[in-house]
């Protein structure tokens, strides 16, 4: 059984039409590229598949069941986390607050714990600021660990992106455009960090223009046009097939 | 070494409001404390909604004013004390604010602030018409004081303003207290998420309309303690004193002592309190200057007085 599908999904926005009966499944272990030119709905499947956006037909699967229309809040609680676009973060609180935020459902202490600061609750604190450090070193974010978030380069800010969404024990990870701008050096290091997190358990879907990040390192790519699936394969095969070349990739 | 440090300074901090009554002759600035204990229950629940959970609320007052009504009623016509009715009046306010959260916590910003805004006028219509309840514009006179307690070694009878002065600091520090606690905790973490970026938020699985509606519920609670201590102290409760312009006067303490700060809207309350009285001796400026004063601070430390100082230290600490 695939771990998320995406039966039929259609989205509109007014006349345009962003998603037409748009179908995908997404294996256990794998990095999924979703690629297509601007426009072409791959943000809006990323809403969709998280909840922002309600789809006008079609469903989502994950895990078997049916989450479609769910709040976002209690699809990420499902396990599947997504980074957005400008990587939003919380841009006024430091890069180790922003972890720990991360972790908020892993908690299992009561109102009553906080209020009387138990020793439940304080050795809480210092387990989840050890994941927290666990993941700042993963992800190289340790030497900046007090900086506030807005004074990260748009590199390190898309790393920290990350960093959070993986505090939130994704299942599924859902990447919008991680190394989209940046420098070859943070592309390599945050592909790289891709790779590790694949190799943890958690399945990777990302969408992205880099053209030479996707075709190395997904395992699969899914391409979109016009809200339509047009292709969907091996990197490889994606790569041949003439309806993407016209649409996309243009050479 | 730092924490021994806290202990004492928040230790030497309660002698010293132990013994300010003594220090103090004129029971009119005995008065102005307990009026500041008052407005510091205001502006830190405010700040618990403004501050930590980033919603845009102007009707504080409306809840303050529900706590006094409920309470002064409840005194009035059933004989309750003090001590049941103000349960009621947090109570009461903070189920208010949950229903009214519940219709309105989905809009953010300046749509949030209208809202709001309309809700506190509409509050204080009501009270204005429902005369067979309220008493409309004459006001509800006669409340009676908290009756007397017996503690261990003291009788309180609540005669004198000193008495007074004693219990608003005792719920001044039972609500900071608890405060601390919830900016301190996980909800406190997730609030401060909600005003820092609601999309992340939910996105790492915060259900932000709970916490937002925590907030506005146990805020506009403490805020409805706040009025019905106001009710069982100056005995007269009219609709006049919990009207927008309070709402915008509370909002004032919290953004001028540092609204994102935990101590903030507590000195901005203290210091707003007792400004005015300063200001007498300019005699008929004195409004204007007070008016004055605040656009300057708010122009100049827009993060307030605590959040300013608290910049200043943590730039100086990223130097280093």
């Amino acid at each position: 059984m695939a771990l998320l599908e995406i039966r039929e999904v259609t989205k509109r926005f007014g006349g345009l039409i962003a998603l037409s009966g748009f179908k995908l499944e997404v294996q256990q272990g794998e990095i999924l590229g979703l690629i297509g030119p601007n426009g072409s709905g791959k943000t809006t499947t990323f809403n969709v598949i998280t909840g922002f956006l309600k789809p006008d037909g079609g469903k989502v699967i994950f895990e078997g069941e049916d989450i479609t229309g769910l709040q976002p809040y209690a699809i990420a609680k499902k396990g599947v986390i997504r980074t957005f676009q400008l990587a939003n973060l919380f841009f006024d609180l430091t890069v180790l607050d922003n972890v720990l935020i991360g972790f908020h459902n892993l908690s299992k202490i009561t109102m009553l714990d906080e209020l009387l600061n138990t020793r439940s609750r304080r050795k809480e604190k210092k387990e989840l600021l050890g994941r927290a450090m666990e993941i700042l070193q993963l992800t190289e974010l340790d030497s900046h660990k007090e900086k506030l978030a807005k004074n990260l380069s748009a590199g390190w800010r898309k790393t920290l992106a990350i960093a959070v969404a993986l505090a939130a024990n994704p299942k599924l990870l859902l990447l919008d455009e991680p190394v989209c701008t940046l420098s070859p050096a943070r592309v390599a290091s945050i592909i790289n960090l891709i790779m590790k997190v694949r190799d943890s358990g958690v399945t990777v879907m990302l969408i992205e223009h880099n053209m030479r990040a996707i075709m190395d390192y997904c395992d699969r790519i899914a391409v979109l046009n016009f809200g339509k699936k047009i292709a969907d394969g091996s990197p490889e095969r994606v790569k041949r097939n003439r309806e993407v070349i016209d649409a996309y990739l243009g050479m | 070494m730092k924490p021994l440090y806290r202990f004492l300074s928040f230790f030497l901090l309660i002698i010293f409001l132990i013994l300010l009554p003594q220090l103090i002759t004129k029971d009119y600035y005995i008065h102005m404390l307990v009026m500041a204990g008052i407005y510091s229950m205001l502006a830190q629940s405010l700040g618990l909604i403004i501050g930590f959970t980033g919603q845009v609320s102007l009707c504080h007052a409306a809840f303050y004013g529900i706590g006094a009504y409920i309470s002064a009623l409840l005194a009035l016509n059933f004989g309750l004390p003090f001590w049941i009715t103000f349960w009621f009046g947090g109570i009461g306010a903070g189920v208010v604010a949950y229903l009214f959260g519940c219709l309105v916590l989905k809009l953010k910003g300046h749509f949030l602030a209208i809202t709001t805004a309309l809700f506190g006028i509409m509050v204080t219509l009501i009270l204005d018409n429902w005369t067979e309840l309220t008493k409309g514009p004459m006001g509800l006179p006669g409340i009676p004081n908290p009756s007397p307690i017996q503690l261990p070694g003291v009788k309180l009878q609540f005669a004198s303003r000193t008495e007074y002065y004693y219990l608003i600091l005792v719920f001044v520090l039972l609500m900071a207290f608890v405060i601390y606690r919830i900016i301190h905790s996980q909800i406190g973490e997730a609030m401060i998420a909600i005003r820092e970026n609601e999309e992340v938020a939910q996105s790492i699985g915060i259900n932000t309309m709970r916490f937002k509606l925590a907030a506005f519920s146990i805020g506009s609670g403490f805020a409805g303690v706040a009025g019905s201590f106001y009710a069982h102290y100056i005995l007269f409760i009219s609709p006049i004193s919990f009207t927008l312009p309070e709402s915008i006067n509370i909002l004032v303490m919290m953004i001028f002592g540092g609204m994102q700060t935990f101590v903030g809207p507590i000195v901005g309350a203290i210091t707003l309190t007792f400004l005015p009285e300063f200001l007498r001796m300019t005699g008929a400026l004195r409004l204007t200057l007070y008016g004055l004063a605040l656009m300057l601070l708010i122009i100049f430390l827009p993060s307030g007085i605590v959040g300013a100082i608290k910049e200043k230290w943590f730039s100086q600490y990223e130097k280093s």
